[in-house]
């Protein structure tokens, strides 16, 4: 008993980390955060509050325009809780990495592809991440995400797969962002396929057309695998769903359209020099030799119970 | 000192070790974790020596009493390895765990409380082991589920790449065997379980961190050192609350109890060896412990260690034991002849 009141102490301990002899209203904390370098970096802030995002601030370095923004705000700034980062190509790398290693910025945050002069003038940032993350849910949306995206941005390719707010559909669309700043747009096809072919989670009603009657009918998708092989150098990607009281010809519908949207992501990732479907650790583990110019051969198969 | 019980052995052993591993430098590849594997058996076969050796009370003791140059010389291995341990503190910690702004500040409140730690003896600090463990074992399931969505098998690759460096690596960290050989004397039973427990241990949450970085942290592993901060800063479970501050607690929790252990051992050694000057060797080791760390480099120290832990934790106890093997079997000789 009384290691247990001693190991309590020690838990109960955890919550004075959060006293300070600071205010809270000495402390900013962002929901969303933007970066452009514009030879100089351009450092944008949103807090939880609604209409609170401030004026940029510039300056060399990210440890620069934090104390800028601090001075701006009149408070320490903390981006720990920032959900949301927004890139318009010009910061890759170099900053993403600080702000995750040094600043504390959490791995989960989610990354939009967007001109921050934009979108901090009128920016609903909860609404975003919202919509980011249902989209996601509801087997909408690739999984994307800080880590995931530095972790792109280091392979061979140095691409990584980013959400952008959408003009025609009411969720966001993809693009395929080099570490360069340069950027190609997936077709709504293959977006759709982004998802089957990288690692998601989560079961979601998914509505058919059905093309004789113009008939529109839901499947419900209970899980979803991807098996990664490599054999004489060409890569199997095979995608395995598992649905709910579905018949069979919603399956084969099902099937098919799958296989349509995977081989379109793969054809537009592979013409835009990228690899966000981890090609390159697969290659890698098979001991092939690669450089940014290979163009592996992918082979798609799907099978839907 | 008293008697410490075979788990007060195991706790301490593995805390250290725990401090080892979290300072494990750097990823190679997925070669490491069988490296990690291979390392553990070669030390289940280090510590056969010192295991044979500890089925008679009082061997360790008896040696260093008959040969105190060797007694100093065991001094001399646990106050480099503190020298090294105050420059690890510095170098390994994070911005997160160490904020750069308070760095000194921080730093100046853990050695305070390591003089206060040292001062209590090691009989004490065995018995507040436990609480560590209990808090180790929670920081460990928070990593985990932290981790666990972001997990990506296909990272791990059945290749070599790493394998040696990670032999080298897990055995130039295991500098704990040296304490296992000092404490066994001390303790009364299951000496054996205590320690292969603890290899186990060290091993298994070895492999576990390997296998967290490879799979979790992926390139982002390869550019930064020291692959379990990398891992905590992955590794945050919930999205409105930051789990730094459990890791923090951990991160100094293991220091002062490594610092703590390894005065308290100088003080051990320095009772045995000098009597009339064993009182304030706990406190006085921590300034020559401090005085290395800011005089020599880390690389000569770890360098030393290295050369130092199989010769004075295998090879002694080794030759040891030939030496009782070879004087049991003349004995025997002579009493035939008789």
């Amino acid at each position: 008993m009384k290691h247990f009141k001693i190991l309590f102490f020690l838990l109960f301990s955890l919550l004075f980390t959060g006293c300070s002899s600071e205010s809270i209203a000495d402390r900013v904390y962002t929901q969303a955060i933007g970066l452009s370098c514009d030879g100089t970096l351009s450092f944008y802030t949103q807090g939880f509050e609604q209409d609170s995002a401030t004026e940029p601030v510039a300056g060399m370095s990210i440890a620069e325009v934090l104390r800028c923004e601090e001075s701006v705000n009149g408070g320490k700034i903390f981006i720990g809780h920032t959900e949301l980062l927004c890139l318009d190509g010009t910061c890759t790398l170099e900053p993403t990495e600080e702000l995750l290693f040094q600043q504390g910025l959490s791995p989960a945050c989610k990354i939009l592809y967007a001109k921050p002069e934009n979108y901090f003038q009128d920016a609903d940032s909860t609404a975003t991440v919202h919509m980011i993350r249902m989209s996601e849910q509801n087997g909408l949306l690739s999984s994307t995400e800080l880590s995931t995206v530095l972790n792109e941005w280091h392979g061979i390719w140095e691409t990584a797969l980013i959400p952008t707010e959408s003009k025609t559909q009411d969720y966001p669309e993809l693009v395929l962002l080099h570490k360069d700043g340069t950027c190609t747009k997936l077709s709504a096809i293959a977006s759709a396929g982004m998802y089957w072919l990288r690692r998601n989670s989560g079961s979601f009603n998914m509505t058919l057309e059905i093309p004789e009657t113009q008939e529109t009918q839901d499947i419900f998708i209970e899980k979803t695998k991807v098996q990664k092989s490599v054999q004489h150098g060409k890569l199997y990607y095979h995608v395995k769903v598992n649905t709910k009281d579905s018949t069979q010809e919603l399956r084969d519908m099902l099937q098919n359209l799958i296989q349509k949207q995977c081989k379109s992501a793969v054809l537009e990732m592979l013409k835009a020099n990228a690899d966000v479907i981890g090609m390159q650790d697969l290659l890698e583990n098979a001991e092939i030799e690669i450089d940014n110019n290979t163009k592996p051969e992918v082979e798609i198969s799907v099978t839907v119970s | 000192m008293n008697k410490i019980r075979s788990s007060q052995l195991y706790c301490i052993l593995v805390l250290c070790g725990a401090w080892s591993v979290i300072c494990i430098p750097s990823l190679y590849g997925s070669g490491q974790i069988l490296g990690t594997i291979a390392g553990c058996l070669l030390q289940i076969l280090f510590c056969l020596p010192m295991l044979a050796l500890a089925k008679q009370q009082g061997s360790f003791e008896k040696l260093i009493q008959s040969q105190k140059l060797l007694g100093i010389l065991y001094i001399a291995f646990f106050l480099l390895w503190g020298g090294q341990s105050f420059i690890q503190l510095w170098e390994v910690a994070p911005p997160q765990l160490l904020p750069s702004s308070g760095k000194i500040t921080a730093g100046v409140l853990i050695i305070l409380t390591c003089f206060y730690t040292s001062s209590v003896g090691l009989k004490a600090t065995a018995r507040g082991t436990p609480f560590i463990i209990g808090l180790f074992i929670i920081s460990i399931i928070v990593l985990i589920l932290g981790a666990w969505k972001r997990i990506d098998i296909s990272r791990i690759s059945l290749n070599r790449t790493g394998f040696w460096e990670s032999i080298s690596i897990y055995n130039a960290l295991s500098n704990e065997l040296m304490i296992a050989w000092v404490l066994l004397d001390r303790v009364k039973d299951k000496k054996n379980i205590a320690i292969n427990s603890y290899l186990l241990t060290k091993a298994g949450f070895c492999v576990l961190i390997l296998f967290l970085s490879i799979t979790v942290g992926g390139r982002l592993t390869e550019l930064t050192g020291y692959p379990f901060f990398m891992l905590t800063t992955l590794s945050q479970p919930l999205q409105g609350q930051r789990a730094d501050a459990l890791y923090i607690l951990l991160f100094v929790m293991l220091y002062i109890m490594h610092i703590t252990i390894q005065t308290g051992i100088v003080g051990h050694l320095a009772e045995i060896l000098f009597p009339a000057f064993s009182k304030y060797t706990a406190p006085v080791s921590l300034l020559f412990m401090l005085l290395l760390a800011w005089l020599t480099d880390i690389r000569i120290m770890q360098n030393i260690t290295s050369v130092a832990l199989p010769v004075l934790a295998f090879l002694v106890p080794l030759l040891l034991r030939m030496k009782q093997f070879s004087k049991s079997i003349h004995k025997e000789q002579s009493h035939e002849a008789f």
